[in-house]
């Protein structure tokens, strides 16, 4: 856990102190790719994936998040300051 | 890179379901503090500050409310289906990352918690593909808080295209808060539960 956090720190503080800009779409496709690889190989070895109840309350909780985000960020903002188009 | 997400997951289950493969634990933790260390840089070099502070009072009460609503709604899901509240909670304050809450919730929670991590943020994701037009039809730029973690990348180009450029500057820095945030208050949260 605490080399991810300084990873994460190190990686702002290069980037604060060069300031210049590297491509990293490639680099995070691929550490993205080799990540999302390694849960799936986890959830394939658990059976994991045919836990039907599971994939339903992954459903319902994408929803809720998307309503209740969208809903505080209304009352907050009444609606946004921006409309152009 | 959705083609390539989707490619990698069912490799990686038809891997796991088929074949006897072990991989250290240590691999995970390797590429994870590389995509951290790459994420953090192109965060720090890619921040203007005369453009940050002009949006900066609406993309921080976006952000709010994104990380209060996500929270607020795996409570709600832990009281509704009777679950693990700390799995849940993880997974929806994940608010869209999901390729480091699948990949947490599995180191820390287990393969269940890695799994409802992932599908939930993806789908987050591919709600706000799907919903973002008729969201902000009706909720303007707070439609933006849909999109957390992904707001700075994935549907920034669909933000752009719905809502206009200054929606899109909001949006990026409200992605760019977020996901500053997410890696902290996930690390944070399991790390206090569980030690």
């Amino acid at each position: 856990m605490l080399i991810l956090i300084l990873a994460f720190i190190a990686g702002m503080l290069l980037g604060f102190a060069s300031k210049k800009e590297i491509k990293i779409d490639p680099i995070l496709s691929a550490t993205v790719a080799a990540i999302v690889f390694y849960i799936g190989l986890e959830i394939g070895k658990s059976q994991a994936i045919f836990n039907i109840d599971l994939l339903i309350i992954s459903l319902v909780l994408s929803l809720l998040t998307i309503i209740f985000s969208v809903l505080l960020a209304y009352m907050l903002t009444r609606g946004g300051i921006i409309c152009s188009t | 890179m959705l083609y390539i997400i989707l490619l990698s997951f069912i490799v990686g289950i038809s891997t796991g379901l088929f074949l006897e493969i072990e991989l250290p634990s240590m691999f995970i933790d390797v590429f994870l503090a590389i995509m951290l260390f790459f994420i953090g840089y192109d965060l720090a070099t890619n921040l203007n500050f005369k453009k940050l502070k002009k949006l900066l009072l609406l993309s921080t009460k976006l952000a709010v409310a994104t990380v209060v609503g996500s929270a607020i709604a795996g409570y709600l899901a832990a009281s509704l289906f009777q679950n693990d509240t700390l799995a849940l909670l993880a997974a929806s304050l994940g608010m869209g990352w999901y390729s480091l809450t699948g990949a947490l919730l599995l180191r820390f929670l287990g393969s269940d918690a890695g799994l409802l991590g992932f599908i939930a943020n993806v789908l987050r994701e591919i709600f706000t593909f799907i919903l973002y037009p008729l969201f902000y039809k009706y909720a303007k730029t707070a439609a933006i808080s849909m999109a957390g973690a992904t707001s700075m990348d994935t549907t920034l180009p669909l933000i752009r295209k719905v809502s206009g450029r200054e929606a899109a500057l909001a949006s990026l820095i409200h992605g760019w808060i977020i996901s500053s945030l997410v890696p902290l208050i996930l690390m944070g949260l399991l790390t206090a539960v569980i030690s």
